[in-house]
């Protein structure tokens, strides 16, 4: 299984959200940090590819290019049905350091 | 009458038609260009499209405009756009896509603007506005022409995202851009058709 070093622990803590192109998985991962829990998820937006901007408040990423919605629990498209959910990533803390794994 | 002409060439590192879903791509009007506050679908096929639009010029924001624009697809990479602008000025712009190698694009844009009567005195403004127009769409492309290309790269299908298995994460085989773009039955650009 392919695994990637996406950021540190601190690091994380301290910005909340951290995102990263992974070489290794063809994808760019986002990670947040909310209420002690941490979520790793594509932030390639299903529609067209574009990027997106994190609402952690309210657990959304909205994307810049069409503006679409989606949901960071579920990943589900909330503007549209016909839109891919986003994908989550699995991960491990190791050594404080956060480690992504291609599934 | 005066016709006012200007063209501008640009080259990208991106195939070129990735540039033309670029220009086909309506539902980003709105969202990554400052310039549209407002663009409805009136009429669209394969070759071409009608909107409802509505901008505002560059710098001088309080100059607001709608009005008609119709675009057309007059060869692969080729396009033609009418509409009128403020002071009901006609404006003819024509677009071309030149594929340079694999990967590569020479993008020339050519601009008319047909200036009626007392409108011929606005062509010193009109003939700088054309650059700060063309500079700040490109700008506001740019970032969203790149992204694509590299997505393409890594086997995105649109509405999908990128496949599942890693060893499928390869360059799409067929870079090409059907139209009209695909759109959301519900979008809100749809309102009027
Ligand atoms: S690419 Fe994200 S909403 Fe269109
Ligand atoms: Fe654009």
């Amino acid at each position: 299984m392919k695994s990637f070093f996406l950021c540190s622990l601190k690091d994380l803590k301290k910005q909340k959200t951290m995102t990263k192109w992974a070489g290794p998985f063809k994808d760019e991962l986002t990670v947040i940090f909310k209420d002690g829990a941490i979520t790793v998820f594509s932030s390639i937006c299903p529609h067209f590819g574009g990027e997106f901007n994190i609402d952690l408040k309210n657990l959304k990423a909205s994307c810049c290019w069409h503006g679409y919605e989606f949901d960071l629990s579920s990943g589900k498209c909330l503007s549209f049905s016909n839109c891919s959910p986003l994908r989550f990533y699995p991960f491990l803390i190791n050594h404080g350091d956060i480690e992504v794994f291609f599934p | 009458m005066k016709i006012l002409k200007r063209e501008f060439k640009r080259r990208i590192d991106v195939h070129a038609s990735v540039v033309w879903w670029n220009y086909w791509d309506i539902e980003h009007f709105t969202t990554v260009h400052k310039a549209y506050t407002n663009v409805k679908m009136l009429f669209e096929n394969e070759n071409m499209y009608i909107v409802a639009l509505t901008w505002r010029l560059p710098i001088f924001s309080f100059f607001k405009s709608s009005g008609i624009c119709t675009t057309i697809k007059t060869g692969k990479y080729k396009l033609e756009d009418y509409q009128s602008t403020f002071f009901n000025i006609a404006v003819k712009t024509e677009i071309e896509i030149e594929e340079i190698g694999e990967m590569s694009s020479l993008i020339i844009s050519r601009y008319q603007f047909f200036l009626h009567g007392w409108r011929r005195i606005l062509a010193p403004f009109m003939y700088k506005m054309m650059a700060v127009w063309n500079q700040k769409v490109w700008d506001e492309d740019l970032p969203l022409k790149i992204r694509r290309q590299r997505v393409k790269e890594f086997g995105f299908k649109d509405f999908k995202g990128l496949p599942d298995k890693l060893e499928d994460r390869e360059s799409i085989k067929k870079w090409e851009q059907s139209l009209p773009v695909p759109r959301p039955k519900n979008s809100p650009i749809n309102e009027y058709l």
